[in-house]
């Protein structure tokens, strides 16, 4: 059942991410200022809206775990995180790139650049403290609020660098009252968005399902030592 | 009020423990002179260069030497069973986490009070010009360090590479605070009042230190008991 | 341009390799912890 559903699922992204390259590539002009390189945006953009609500939704599942104490909380939240930080790179990458070819610089000290490094050292610090404990109920309780920790302190530092003067483009999808895209070329990037939705689920899906595979390794240990 | 009489009972043995010994003192301060000279080789800037980032380097310092102090704070208890033996007592966990967190906070501010002076005097850097403004930074960034440090100090004892894992979670946590002290001293240091935009960096680091601090009394139970 | 992209597609294709990597490893050694219960269990 659970393999139908991840099949299904791949199957559906791989649709929209083909047809949405196509458009994207085809379809959707030029930027005036930026030339060929925004296209960029429909990856960059997606990929860290993505990392963000994951980190929240790994605190989110963290939160449930300490009140539940079901372990399955805690090991959606370490898929979650673990995917969101993939994206996360993935949105640091494209974003090094792309101020590369526009500003001329690998990498600048600006707002989002800087608080979106801050959320990946401390998601990856908290993916290396899972790494470092071996007990099961230790390690989802101490990782459980390292979660909270860290995304109350990416949150506060993105309030924080926001008050301050940044050299990255301010907000332009409509939603956010930016209103500096062209319409048709919005659509691509929200179509982008649900594809790299339904990969990330997919990607937490099997890391879960290796999670409980890793679960019933321990449990089976324990029972073989208890003979 | 029975409370606060067992978080001071409390900081009161940690600090006059410590003041025995003077183990963890002499180390930070030590680490922090070393430091200082140490950077001093790294760069060598005119006067007006210093001023610019003087903030920066005091920070990193007080960093680093505030780590070394930390790491020992829950890890000194371990020995002797002593943590298991304070959390089995009638104290409640957020009194234990906040007489830690006095403790290593006084720990930290004798620290940075020696190293400012000799910082000073090293870069020749004037540091009484807006001593008020100064120590206020210095009080809530040594705050928010002792805060997170000491939760993190207790969520790391158990573990193998405790030495390793404590600066790695803590020093990304404390960016925005750090951010904001370090901002606020250079500017403190080159003689800019406390302003309009700045004000906005003394505004950060109380809601950090607010935050946090509520945060770290309502986890600490979760993390030493679970 | 091209760069961008092909370098987004680099990493989550090595997350995916990595992914299958830790499933086979992680396959093996619960077939091979059940044999043993299961032999632990014989005897």
């Amino acid at each position: 059942m659970r393999d139908k559903i991840l099949f299904t699922l791949a199957t559906v992204c791989a649709v929209i991410l083909t047809w949405n390259i196509h458009t994207i590539f085809a379809e959707v002009p030029d930027e005036l200022n930026q030339g060929a390189i925004f296209r960029i945006i429909y990856f960059h953009v997606p990929a860290n809206i993505l990392a963000l609500s994951g980190f929240g939704i790994g605190m989110i599942c963290s939160i449930i775990y300490l009140f539940t104490k079901n372990m399955r909380y805690d090991s959606i939240a370490e898929g979650v995180t673990e995917v969101s930080l993939v994206f996360a790179t993935i949105g640091l990458i494209t974003g090094s790139i792309w101020g590369r070819i526009i500003w001329g610089v690998w990498w600048a000290w600006d707002v989002r650049l800087t608080s979106f490094l801050v959320c990946w050292l401390i998601f990856a610090g908290y993916l290396m403290l899972r790494r470092a404990i071996e007990e099961p109920i230790q390690r989802a309780r101490l990782s459980a609020v390292v979660s909270v920790f860290g995304t109350v302190d990416a949150y506060i530092v993105w309030k924080s660098i926001e008050w301050y003067r940044n050299q990255h483009p301010g907000p332009v999808l409509s939603i956010r009252n930016g209103g500096g895209m062209a319409p048709g070329m919005e659509a691509p990037l929200y179509w982008n968005l649900l594809a790299l939705f339904l990969l990330s689920v997919i990607l937490v899906m099997v890391r879960m399902r290796q999670e409980s595979f890793a679960r019933e390794i321990d449990s089976l240990r324990r029972e073989a030592h208890s003979f | 009020m029975g409370f606060f009489h067992h978080v001071w009972t409390i900081t009161h043995k940690d600090l006059r423990s410590e003041l025995r010994t003077k183990e963890a003192l002499n180390a930070s301060l030590a680490f922090s002179m070393v430091i200082l000279v140490l950077f001093s080789f790294a760069f060598d800037p005119s006067a007006e260069q210093i001023k610019e980032f003087s903030g920066g380097l005091l920070w990193m310092v007080y960093s680093f030497a505030g780590a070394l102090a930390l790491n020992r704070s829950f890890a000194r208890e371990v020995h002797n069973d002593c943590l298991d033996a304070l959390i089995a007592s009638p104290i409640p966990p957020a009194a234990l986490f906040l007489r830690k967190m006095f403790a290593n906070f006084a720990l930290l501010f004798a620290v940075e009070l020696v190293s400012l002076p000799v910082f000073g005097l090293f870069y020749g850097v004037p540091w009484t010009g807006q001593i008020g403004w100064l120590l206020v930074v210095l009080v809530l960034g040594t705050w928010a360090l002792s805060v997170i440090g000491t939760l993190f100090s207790a969520l790391t004892i158990n573990l193998r590479l405790r030495e390793l894992m404590l600066p790695t979670l803590v020093y990304p946590m404390m960016i925005p605070a750090l951010m904001a002290c370090m901002t606020l001293t250079s500017d403190l240091l080159q003689g800019i009042p406390v302003t309009g935009e700045n004000y906005t960096w003394i505004r950060l680091l109380v809601i950090f230190d607010v935050i946090f601090t509520a945060l770290s009394i309502v986890f600490i139970d979760t993390v030493l008991i679970g | 341009m091209i760069y961008g992209l092909v370098a987004a597609w680099l990493v989550v294709l090595g997350y995916v390799v990595l992914l299958a990597l830790r499933e086979r490893k992680l396959r093996k050694e619960l077939d091979r912890v059940r044999h043993m219960v299961e032999t632990t269990k014989r005897s």
